[in-house]
């Protein structure tokens, strides 16, 4: 599998490097969701992962990337690493900032009336085939991650999926609180679009 | 008879001036006949005497003055010689030490307006010369005595800048027992010498010398030391400076002791800047191990708000993240602008950016340094020990875009090479240069010293530099010594870039009010004989921030500005000129109008009552009376009476040949000095009537000009944004645009007003200007529009 270079920080005898593979990548958004510079922005992941489309299912704006990690440690297909003149590390997580493996709990469940029937997507994209469509969805929640790329991927918003508790070795910082404030709740897609631009009502 | 009420009754006699001439040796005398100037002098109305000296200046001269005051009972002197920005304080000094007041004198500028810009036109210049004398002596005329203004002087000092310069200033002042605020945008002080490795020509560390003093600031009791702060702005004047200091947040506090715990654990790895972007440094971080003072600072662009480092810190409340700029208003009565300069940027010269191997000095000074990114090893990019090295000297620097010579670029280009030759005496060295200046003390015995060592120097600046397979560098040069082309593949590239105005230079000449010279570096009061001082009294400069120059030289200038900075502050007091606003009570309307305009909120105004100036707070811009409807009000100094008495005298005969220029002190009648100064020749017909501000323009002078006749009228000042008194010049353009409407209906063509804008150091622009009105004077001359305004 190939990785691409998203991001490189150069330095004489040093660089660090993020590195992407996008065929591991479920278009999830859980990295859009989370990163903390807002680095990074979601394409139509379903079309992306489809092939329907050339766009890889997430973008990184250089300029607001930091290379700090917290992609890395929190994407559940790995899909991210950091190199540090070539070495695959992760500083946040080797410091003690997150933990190295991160699971959900939670809820899912389908509204058959919305699903247009026929489309597949969340079939085709679910990773863990937790996803079986006959007559109608069927989903099977020990297979299930709680990932939400299904609902992300999903045009008709049939899907309601809600991440009801982490699992764990919680770490006590404030990025680890930022992670349960953020990721914890209903999956959203309008939570991972960049927020409007701020009026003077807003302020 | 005591001395004040021989001086009353002197004034209120007759006026009885005399007029001294100025040969100025050849400078003005090889010009423009003096004799001639001298007996027309001596036929204008009212003068009792007029003489011409060799060097009026000079004791003898100022012994004359004195001399024939005495003698004739002078009671008003003019003096027809240099600029008045130059020597009007000397004469000024002159009359009243033999007890005539200081401001019954007036300056014919015959140097730097007559003889330097018309060498070539001596008839014409005389003429004008003599206008000029015509003009001061009928100002002249209505002079007043003024009495003197005392104001008291703050002893606190503020430094701008914590470079080597900024530091020795601070150091100095500190130790004289002046409180002094040392204020750096950065997050250490140390500035480009702290990043340096060694120094020239005695090959010493530089942070070892440095860093003590650093440390020394950091524990002054009189120094208060305020890093990643900038200024936000300044008013006021000598003695009585407020400053406005942003305090950037830094997101950590004076508890934090720079144990580092907390960068070890930041996930985010950056550039460092410090290294010139060679090397990392985290989101937390100090940029170089000896920084004063020592607190890490919390790069918000950078940081992720993870929380490790306030985890790991077990300083309590030494990281805060709520933390908000916060603003100081300090007092004082000096300041010390020693900000430096910026490094050239090569991009796109000779592969800096595009071929891995190039670099600057800056850059080679961190590889170079045992602290920077490689400790020290001088390697490739690929890691590997270069077998070659070229330095090409004068990038960016002596060409035509920026014509200054960077000062010690061939130095630490020699010195890198010294180092290389210790280190890897192995190692092939070139440096490629047009001349090797070497000339300060063991400069040249240096440069000697490296010539035996095998260093090759070539003269010729390389015109072609390739890359190669192996990331090696192809130079093309033309040996000039030889006259012969060769090709050279070195390992690695050096380039001597040189030092730059910094990038925001144009943002802290607007705050601080100076002026910059062509090259963009601040401008000093007199290139010889004021080389500290600014145009602008109580601002000193310090270092690279005034020109380029070596360390030594930074230190020297340094001290200077301290012990110059330190004079008003022993004294205790200063005298600024009086020729401030006055108001005739019978006469005001108690519009108001003044009031509003005047920038310095130095005049009250209660409905129904006659307005009162706070005499402490002005500053003779002479706004107030340009604006005041009744004419009630008047700038001492330059009253309508004077300046019409001038404009008179200069419009007497042909004033449609004439162009009239309204030029203020600060910046373009320094512009028409530095034309002088620079000898850009113009036409002689300009006439310059000086006023302190173009916020001094009003209407009434230039309906009088037009009135007379005058061919073309300039009004001038600083450039808008540049105001010496805060924004006197944008009143000008307002009430300028308004006047130029009513030109029309008055019958003037107004292709013949014109206002324009000149920095002090725009001679060239000025002279130009000049050329380019004139053109269209012959051309409006020719279309027969010339005629005088009709009087109401």
């Amino acid at each position: 599998m190939t990785s691409k270079e998203l991001k490189a920080i150069d330095m004489w005898q040093e660089k660090v490097q993020l590195l992407y593979e996008k065929d591991k990548c479920i278009g999830c958004g859980i990295c859009v969701q989370i990163c903390p510079k807002e680095a990074l922005m979601l394409n139509p992941t379903g079309a992306s992962i489809k092939g329907y489309i050339e766009e890889d299912p997430i973008n990184l704006d250089q300029e607001k990337c930091v290379i700090c990690g917290v992609c890395v440690a929190l994407c559940p297909e790995d899909a991210f690493k950091i190199l540090i003149n070539g070495e695959e590390r992760t500083l946040i997580v080797e410091n003690d900032g997150l933990p190295e493996e991160i699971k959900f709990e939670g809820e899912i469940s389908i509204d058959q009336e919305k699903c247009p029937k026929g489309c597949r997507t969340c079939e085709e994209i679910c990773k863990e085939e937790a996803i079986k469509i006959d007559e109608e969805i069927k989903i099977d929640e020990e297979k299930c991650t709680y990932c939400g790329s299904c609902v992300i991927a999903c045009p008709s918003e049939a899907i309601k999926l809600k991440r009801t508790k982490l699992v764990c070795e919680e770490t006590d910082t404030k990025i680890m609180k930022r992670v349960k404030d953020t990721l914890l709740g209903e999956v959203r897609l309008e939570n991972m679009l960049p927020a409007a631009p701020e009026t003077k009502e807003n302020e | 008879m005591s001395e004040k009420k021989k001086e009353k009754s002197r004034v209120k006699e007759e006026p009885r001036i005399g007029v001294f001439v100025c040969d100025c040796g050849l400078n003005i005398a090889g010009v423009v006949n003096c004799s001639e100037v001298t007996k027309y002098a001596e036929k204008l109305p009212d003068v009792v005497v007029a003489v011409e000296n060799k060097y009026t200046c000079a004791d003898s001269g100022q012994e004359e003055i004195k001399k024939y005051i005495k003698e004739n009972n002078l009671n008003r002197v003019v003096v027809a010689s240099c600029s008045p920005r130059l020597h009007e304080p000397t004469f000024r000094r002159c009359i009243e030490s033999v007890g005539l007041n200081r401001y019954l004198f007036e300056m014919a500028n015959i140097r730097e307006h007559c003889s330097w810009v018309h060498p070539h036109e001596p008839e014409k210049a005389t003429e004008k010369a003599k206008d000029l004398v015509a003009m001061a002596v009928a100002k002249a005329k209505h002079l007043k005595p003024l009495p003197k203004i005392q104001s008291p002087v703050i002893n606190k000092a503020l430094v701008i800048g914590g470079g080597v310069a900024g530091i020795q200033s601070a150091l100095d002042l500190a130790d004289m027992g002046f409180k002094t605020y040392l204020v750096e945008r950065e997050p250490s002080i140390g500035g480009h010498m702290a990043a340096l490795d060694k120094t020239f020509p005695t090959i010493d560390c530089s942070i070892c010398i440095l860093g003590p003093k650093m440390s020394d600031v950091g524990n002054h009791p009189n120094i208060e030391l305020l890093t990643y702060s900038e200024i936000e702005g300044i008013e006021g004047y000598i003695g009585n400076f407020s400053v406005r200091v942003r305090k950037k947040a830094r997101y950590t506090t004076d508890e934090c002791n720079g144990c580092g715990e907390c960068w070890n654990v930041c996930p985010v790895i950056t550039k460092n800047e410090y290294d010139r972007g060679l090397g990392p440094r985290k989101a937390v971080y100090i940029p170089f191990p000896q920084v004063v003072p020592l607190i890490a600072t919390i790069d918000k662009d950078h940081c992720i708000e993870c929380g490790l480092c306030e985890n790991v810190c077990e300083r309590e409340g030494a990281i805060d993240f709520d933390q908000k700029d916060e603003f100081l208003d300090l007092e004082v009565g000096t300041i010390i602008v020693a900000t430096g300069f910026s490094d050239y940027d090569p991009t796109g010269e000779y592969g800096y950016g595009e071929y891995e191997n190039v670099l600057t000095g800056m850059d080679f000074e961190r590889l170079i340094n045992a602290s920077g990114p490689t400790l020290g090893n001088v390697v490739r990019k690929d890691g590997k020990k270069p077998k070659s090295i070229a330095w090409i000297q004068c990038v960016g620097s002596r060409n035509e875009k920026n014509p200054h010579c960077s000062n010690f670029c061939c130095m630490y280009a020699m010195k890198e090479a010294t180092q290389i030759k210790e280190k890897y005496p192995d190692t092939e060295v070139y440096i490629f240069y047009m001349d090797i200046r070497a000339f300060g003390k063991d400069f040249e015995e240096f440069y000697k010293r490296l010539m035996k060592r095998g260093v090759h120097f070539i003269r010729g600046i390389p015109a072609e530099v390739k890359e190669t397979k192996d990331k090696n560098l192809k130079l093309v040069v033309e040996n000039t010594l030889l006259g012969r082309v060769s090709e050279y593949e070195v390992e690695m590239l050096v380039l001597s870039t040189g030092c730059m105005p910094q990038e925001d230079a144009q943002e802290m000449q607007r705050k601080t009010n100076i002026s910059r010279t062509a090259d963009g570096f601040f401008m000093e009061a007199h290139p010889k004989l004021r080389p500290v001082d600014t145009p602008t009294d109580g601002i000193f400069l310090a270092g690279c921030a005034q020109s380029p120059k070596d360390i030594p030289n930074s230190v020297a200038q340094a001290k200077a500005s301290a012990a110059s900075a330190a004079i008003p502050m022993i004294k205790g007091v200063v005298e600024p000129d009086s020729i401030i606003a006055s108001v005739d009570p019978e006469k005001c309307t108690s519009c108001g109008l003044c009031a509003k305009y005047c920038p310095y909120h130095a005049i009250t105004h209660e409905k129904g009552k006659p307005v009162e100036i706070i005499e402490a707070a002005c500053k003779g811009c002479g706004t107030c009376a340009a604006i005041c409807p009744v004419g009630a009000m008047e700038q001492q100094g330059f009253t309508d009476a004077q300046l019409m008495a001038q404009i008179e005298a200069a419009l007497k005969e042909k004033p449609d040949q004439k162009i009239l220029a309204f030029l203020c002190n600060w910046c373009s009648y320094g512009g028409a000095d530095t034309a002088g100064i620079s000898r850009f020749e113009y036409p002689t017909n300009v006439r310059v009537i000086r006023y302190m501000c173009s916020g001094r323009a009003s209407a009434k002078l230039v309906n009088k000009a037009f009135e007379l006749g005058a061919g073309m009228v300039l009004v001038s000042g600083c450039h808008i944004g540049d105001c010496h008194y805060i924004d006197g010049n944008y009143s000008c353009e307002d009430r300028m645009k308004r006047y130029e409407k009513t030109l029309e209906r008055k019958g003037i063509d107004p292709r013949r007003f014109k206002v324009e804008w000149f920095s002090a150091s725009e001679g060239g622009e000025f002279a130009e200007y000049m050329h380019k009105i004139e053109e269209e004077r012959k051309k409006l001359e020719k279309e027969g529009v010339l005629t005088p305004m009709k009087k109401k």
